[in-house]
């Protein structure tokens, strides 16, 4: 089930490509073609420095955190253009740390980038990464986070800002060890902003809505 | 470098040994500058290493030759010290495994160079240089002519130390090295002559061993090859870790090493507390917001655990030999053995608005010594040398201060960078104290030893400095870490810190 860390698994655009299926747009002004730049399909990497998971006001903080993928035009809304495999958090040396201890998560992937909206004049998509299942350990603690979580993707910067709503993600299947501490039902919040580039180039991947 | 060709012609003497044979004689000193290649994990680097040693000028077939004053210095290029500190690494010690081939008559055998380097700061640029000595095995020639000790293969092990005192990830780092291509690697050449008391050399009719004819003879050890026996002193090494198996029924199950330094104020000197396991059941976790002004709350997760040390089933740490005791300029050795009167209390306030937290472990350990050798000579301890009671501390809680148990502080701190460092249960960390050790008793056999213990080792103000590694968490099935072996023994075996 789980994912070995370090299996650099690049999904084909296939999984997204079926997503995209023929619906009628549901609103006049909700984008429903998504073109992917700068050469759809294509490789994306990113990395974050800032990523909090946060449950019952404990920060679990990773100051290093890594992702790979697909992108691939796409059209609808929600639209899918993107996969999300692998995704670690924290690495070799730099573990993500709460006071509970040192926070050691392991991403069952992919997860799935999709896109709702899309301001022209910032370049800025919205959407939300889904399929989001990761299980995260604390010495005897150790639970599963399941969900969604929202956030941007800006043209520009290529920053991919997650932030996950406040009941988009819920814990389940504590271990012993993390009774009163996190319990079946919380409900995580996930922050953090993954710059990404075209695998191997420092072009950053656009994505443009209409 | 074996000179083969010159002792092509010389046949194999399979001479008696003679029991007090034992000569050695005069002395050389050696010192090889040698060019290595070691493959750290991020690709190869040269690294420059020096061995010296003192061996005997000569010496008589059957006399054992100890290579005396060992010392294998180890310079890292920048770019080597570079993969260490990738590691967060601030510190590290090191230990040398060099392996030396040990030649006469074209026979062969080898012998392992065992050195620990002690720890050296990772600063940039300069390289680092580690400096490792060690008893080497004796070396014994069955045969007349010349023996030459020339070194080969070399393994670098690191234990490096972050800044905060805590073990890197991985907590060590094994490199091998290899004789840069066309060096010379000669240590030193030893003449053997036959020994005095020993019939003369009548030529047997051997083997004729030359380095065409016995291509493999190098790795053979063929009857007449030099004989290797290992150092007397080898006890295990330090780093040596006893069983640590967790609970695999308890999911609060946590089982860690800890190991560090006891100073013992009136000997002015340290003794290290070897790798010790305990064996903690988790308590019950609460978390509480408390109101530190009006309206303004922490959060704060209180959790007590006990624990308990275990050495092959017993309340204890693993026997190991105690450095403190000197009496006047007398060398002495001992043994001694911490055993625990009561399980081991594990309080932890862990704060996480303020960015602290501090973990208080109390432990009742009472202090055991014996096998004492006073300048070699036994000095008959009796079996039940110790302390009259636990070493203790002033316990910060009044309530509690009750002289039967030393308490030892951990302390957590959230950084700038929002990472947390230093100590807690479930990553381990630094633990500090200051131990008063009380007056021995049960010393001595018909004659009572109890006062001179008490007056060279007794009294207050011992720094104690453990380091416990991260735990293993037996009793769940999660460990993406692999802070647990296939069995459930913590695989971070934590170094000492001073």
């Amino acid at each position: 089930m789980r994912n070995p860390l370090g299996k650099l698994a690049l999904v084909s655009g296939a999984a997204a490509a079926a997503f995209a299926m023929a619906t009628a747009p549901a609103m006049a002004l909700a984008p429903t073609n998504w073109v992917v730049g700068p050469s759809s399909p294509e490789n994306f990497t990113a990395k974050s420095t800032n990523v909090v998971l946060s449950i019952n006001g404990i920060d679990m903080t990773c100051t290093y955190s890594d992702a790979a993928g697909s992108l691939k035009s796409a059209t609808g809304n929600p639209a899918a253009v993107g996969t999300i495999n692998p995704v670690h958090f924290g690495k070799t040396g730099e573990p993500c740390t709460s006071f509970l201890g040192t926070v050691n998560t392991v991403a069952n992937t992919p997860w799935t980038l999709n896109v709702t909206n899309y301001t022209a004049a910032t370049g800025v998509s919205q959407g939300y990464i889904s399929g989001v299942n990761a299980r995260v350990s604390v010495a005897t603690c150790a639970f599963t986070v399941t969900g969604t979580a929202h956030g941007t993707y800006t043209n520009s910067t290529g920053d991919l800002k997650v932030a996950a709503t406040p009941t988009e993600l819920t814990v389940s299947a504590p271990t012993a060890g993390c009774s009163g501490v996190v319990a079946t039902g919380d409900h995580p919040s996930f922050n953090g902003d993954y710059y990404a580039v075209v695998t191997g180039t420092t072009t950053k991947p656009t994505i443009v809505g209409s | 470098m074996r000179s083969r060709g010159a002792v092509a012609a010389a046949t194999v003497v399979l001479a008696a040994i003679v029991p007090g044979a034992d000569v050695a004689l005069g002395d050389q000193r050696t010192s090889a500058e040698l060019g290595y290649t070691c493959a750290f994990p991020a690709g190869p680097h040269p690294v420059k290493v020096q061995v010296a040693a003192r061996f005997p000028a000569r010496a008589a077939t059957g006399a054992a030759i100890l290579p005396a004053e060992v010392t294998t210095s180890v310079t890292l290029p920048d770019a080597a010290v570079a993969e260490l500190t990738k590691l967060r690494a601030a510190t590290t010690g090191a230990t040398t495994r060099l392996t030396t081939e040990v030649a006469q008559n074209g026979a062969a055998a080898r012998a392992l160079w065992l050195g620990t380097a002690p720890s050296v700061p990772l600063t940039s640029p300069g390289g680092a240089v580690f400096r490792s000595t060690g008893d080497v095995p004796t070396i014994t020639a069955n045969s007349p002519g010349d023996l030459t000790v020339t070194a080969a293969g070399l393994t670098l092990e690191f234990r490096p130390v972050t800044t905060e005192g805590g073990a890197t990830d991985p907590a060590t780092l094994s490199v091998p090295c290899t004789p840069a291509p066309g060096a010379k690697a000669l240590l030193a050449t030893v003449p053997i002559g036959a020994a005095s008391s020993s019939p003369p050399p009548s030529p047997t009719p051997g083997t004729s061993a030359t380095g065409s004819a016995a291509p493999g003879a190098s790795h053979s050890t063929p009857e007449s090859a030099p004989r290797i026996a290992p150092p007397k002193a080898q006890a295990a090494p330090a780093a040596t870790a006893p069983k640590c198996q967790g609970d695999t029924a308890n999911p609060l199950a946590l089982a860690a090493y800890t190991t560090g330094y006891s100073n013992v104020t009136k000997m002015g000197g340290a003794s290290l507390i070897p790798v010790f396991c305990a064996k903690v059941v988790q308590g019950p976790n609460q978390l509480k917001r408390i109101e530190v002004r009006p309206g303004v709350f922490e959060l704060h997760l209180l959790q007590n655990s006990v624990g308990r040390l275990d050495y092959r089933g017993r309340a204890q740490t693993p026997p190991g030999p105690a450095t403190f005791l000197t009496f006047g300029f007398m060398p002495t050795t001992a043994t001694m053995t911490l055993e625990a009167k009561e399980p081991l209390s594990i309080e932890s306030d862990l704060n996480n608005t303020a960015g602290h937290g501090e973990t208080y472990i109390r432990a009742s350990l009472v202090l055991r010594i014996s096998d004492v050798r006073v300048n070699g000579t036994p000095l008959d301890v009796g079996p039940n040398c110790r302390t009259t009671g636990p070493v203790y501390s002033t316990d910060p809680d009044p309530a509690r201060n009750t002289k039967d148990h030393m308490v030892l502080l951990g302390e957590l701190k959230k950084g700038a960078d929002t990472v947390w460092r230093g100590y807690s249960l479930s990553r381990g960390g630094p633990l500090d104290g200051s131990v008063t050790i009380p007056p021995f008793t049960g010393c001595g056999v018909g004659e009572d030893l109890s006062p001179l213990f008490t007056a060279s080792v007794s009294g207050p103000a011992n720094t104690v400095k453990q380091n416990q590694g991260a735990p293993c968490a037996s009793g769940i099935e999660d460990d993406p870490a692999q802070l647990c072996t296939a069995d459930k023994q913590p695989t971070t075996i934590p170094t000492p810190l001073r």
